[in-house]
């Protein structure tokens, strides 16, 4: 019992050691460097903005228009309505008329958003794919910095940028404030520097056409496509970068019902994944995304020890146990010093590399103090729902869309 | 009927951020910031034994009990092996990032593979190379029929019968590599 505990107190601290190193280096060897955004001018290669939206007639004008501060100026609109029973088609039909790079792609079923992605990438002129959520508003250097790096390599398949949370109203949504610029963009900085990330930001992606068509664009069965897209390109040996100066603004769920609908999504997305790609694990071809499939599995393994050290603390407390069973307190001792510092240090260090990006993020610290131990025990929670869900979902049924909460 | 989100001036940057405290009933505002209050009692029990600790240097005895009785002191070697762990994994991602870098920077061991031309795409999906350029410059209706094809319909009414198998990829493969596609 004691190595189990030892394994769910010191994993979690480790690995924010692991975000926190690999956020310092990146930040050091990457983040810093100069560099000369390309100019954008008539000869420049299109880029296709592609917006796959359901039921947005609340957000898609704004997004739409906020466009229209790029920097980058030869790239066009797809938007991709899937069987909308709002006003968004009407909204889409109205803005033509002043958005003359806009094209509307009609689904006439509710197919998801990984097929209307799909649809939109058909029906694109640019051989670059710039993919949005419909309430991303994208900062206005975005697309040039898609651009670096595409002209960088031939074989960068995506590159995934750093969302900011416009929404702050309420506590939870200041809770993710703090969560995307220290905890995801921590992540996929240290992941930048291991070689392999596990998964690209669905609200705001770009992608090489060609890389897309060699692995057959993005499935319509799994419950997150960006996931499932990340892998396939990074298993057909893809690039796949993080570029934290791709800003986009996004709203988060308000509620603790729309987060937990998101959270759930994403865990079982990603058990998904994990399934579906285990077996190419086993080939030494595949050797360099070990390190990220191994990660994986480990955190669903401590999520359920997680779970079932909990169970056995609330037994030990009703009823008495053999001594290698019994769990006294949840509670560290003296490591707990650790653990309030890690946490600490951790929120730090985020805020310190994404501050030049968002300034207005310093004033929310002392909400976010423990945003960091309230990730784990989220995730935790979110896992042991969400991992039956994707052992036992039906391999070929539709991930169609559902609304998601943008907040109050 | 719903109401348009609120907007932001694309002059002024107005209204990006959207903090809007007035939606708040009184329970959610008594309820933040109760949260908020509640987890910095919970951080401040956690550091409670450095607390002590700097009072047992002040002289008071409580903080005997904490390094005597239940040992804490030995817990200073824990530390220094911790440290000593984390400094490898420094070590380590850089060593790693370096490698890479050396072996790798200015370096493209894989062959590009070129843009996807509107051929690719007509091989891919089972269309012609026109039907191609026509989508990619009309808006377009789509309809599923629930088997592995789709109906496109053009602005101009043009209707266009495709292949779309997302769960069966090897017969869109095996048709560009059919016509020669493929290497």
């Amino acid at each position: 019992m004691n190595y189990v505990l030892d394994f769910l107190y010191f994993y979690p601290i480790t690995m924010a050691f692991v975000w926190m190193i690999g956020t310092f280096l990146f930040h050091f060897l990457r983040d810093k460097n100069p560099v000369t955004l390309p100019e954008s001018g008539p000869d420049s290669p299109l880029v296709s903005v592609l917006i796959p939206c359901h039921n947005e007639e609340e957000c898609i004008e704004e997004t739409i228009r906020y466009l229209s501060l790029q920097t980058y100026k030869n790239f066009e609109i797809i938007t991709v309505d899937d069987a909308s029973t709002d006003n968004t088609g009407n909204i889409l039909k109205e803005l033509q008329k002043t958005v003359p790079n806009l094209r509307i792609i009609t689904l006439k079923n509710n197919q998801g958003k990984g097929t209307g992605m799909t649809m939109a990438a058909l029906h694109s002129q640019g051989e670059y794919l710039v993919c949005i959520d419909a309430d991303a508003l994208l900062d206005r250097e975005a697309i040039k910095w898609f651009m670096w790096h595409f002209n960088t390599s031939p074989r960068v398949g995506a590159i995934t940028g750093n969302p900011k949370v416009r929404n702050r109203t309420t506590i939870l949504a200041k809770i993710q404030v703090g969560e995307y610029s220290t905890i995801i963009g921590m992540i996929k900085r240290a992941q930048r520097i291991l070689g392999k990330i596990y998964t690209v930001s669905g609200v705001i992606v770009g992608f090489r056409k060609k890389a897309l068509l060699e692995v057959g664009f993005w499935s319509n069965n799994m419950v997150t496509e960006d996931i499932d897209v990340s892998w396939k390109l990074q298993l057909d040996h893809w690039d796949i970068r993080y570029e934290p100066r791709i800003l986009c603004w996004i709203l988060v769920p308000e509620t603790i019902k729309g987060l937990w609908k998101q959270r759930i999504r994403w865990s079982q997305g990603g058990s998904e994944v994990l399934l579906k790609y285990a077996k190419n694990m086993f080939q030494w071809k595949n050797r360099r995304i070990w390190l990220l499939f191994l990660e994986y599995m480990i955190s669903i393994i401590w999520c359920y020890c997680m779970c079932f050290t909990a169970i056995l603390w609330l037994l030990s407390m009703l009823v008495p146990l053999p001594y290698e069973l019994t769990v006294n307190s949840l509670m560290p001792g003296w490591t707990g010093i650790l653990l309030a510092s890690v946490c600490l240090l951790q929120m730090f260090v985020g805020f310190m590399v994404d501050y030049r990006y968002d300034r207005t993020v310093m004033k929310l610290l002392p909400w976010l103090i423990w945003y960091p131990a309230i990730y784990w025990v989220l995730n935790c929670v979110v896992t042991i729902v969400a991992f039956p869900k994707a052992v036992f979902k039906k391999k070929s049924a539709l991930a169609v869309w559902e609304s998601p909460d943008r907040g109050l | 009927m719903t109401q348009r989100r609120m907007k932001v001036n694309l002059e002024t940057g107005d209204g990006l951020i959207i903090e809007r405290e007035n939606l708040l009933t009184k329970f959610q505002q008594v309820g933040k910031f109760s949260w908020s209050i509640a987890c910095w009692v919970i951080w401040m029990l956690l550091i409670r034994p450095l607390i002590v600790t700097m009072l047992w240097y002040l002289g008071l005895r409580t903080a005997e009990f904490q390094m005597i009785a239940l040992e804490g002191i030995k817990n200073i070697e824990f530390f220094t092996y911790y440290s000593c762990a984390i400094i490898a994994i420094f070590f380590i991602l850089l060593g790693w990032n370096r490698y890479n870098v050396y072996r790798f920077r200015g370096k493209d061991r894989r062959n590009p593979r070129g843009a996807c031309s509107s051929d690719d795409l007509a091989k891919y999906y089972n269309i012609e190379i026109a039907d191609v350029a026509a989508l990619q410059n009309s808006n377009v209706d789509i309809y599923f029929s629930g088997d592995e094809s789709i109906i496109l319909e053009t602005d101009s009414g043009k209707k266009i019968k495709a292949l779309y198998a997302p769960q069966n990829l090897q017969k869109h493969f095996s048709n560009m590599h059919d016509k020669g596609d493929l290497q």
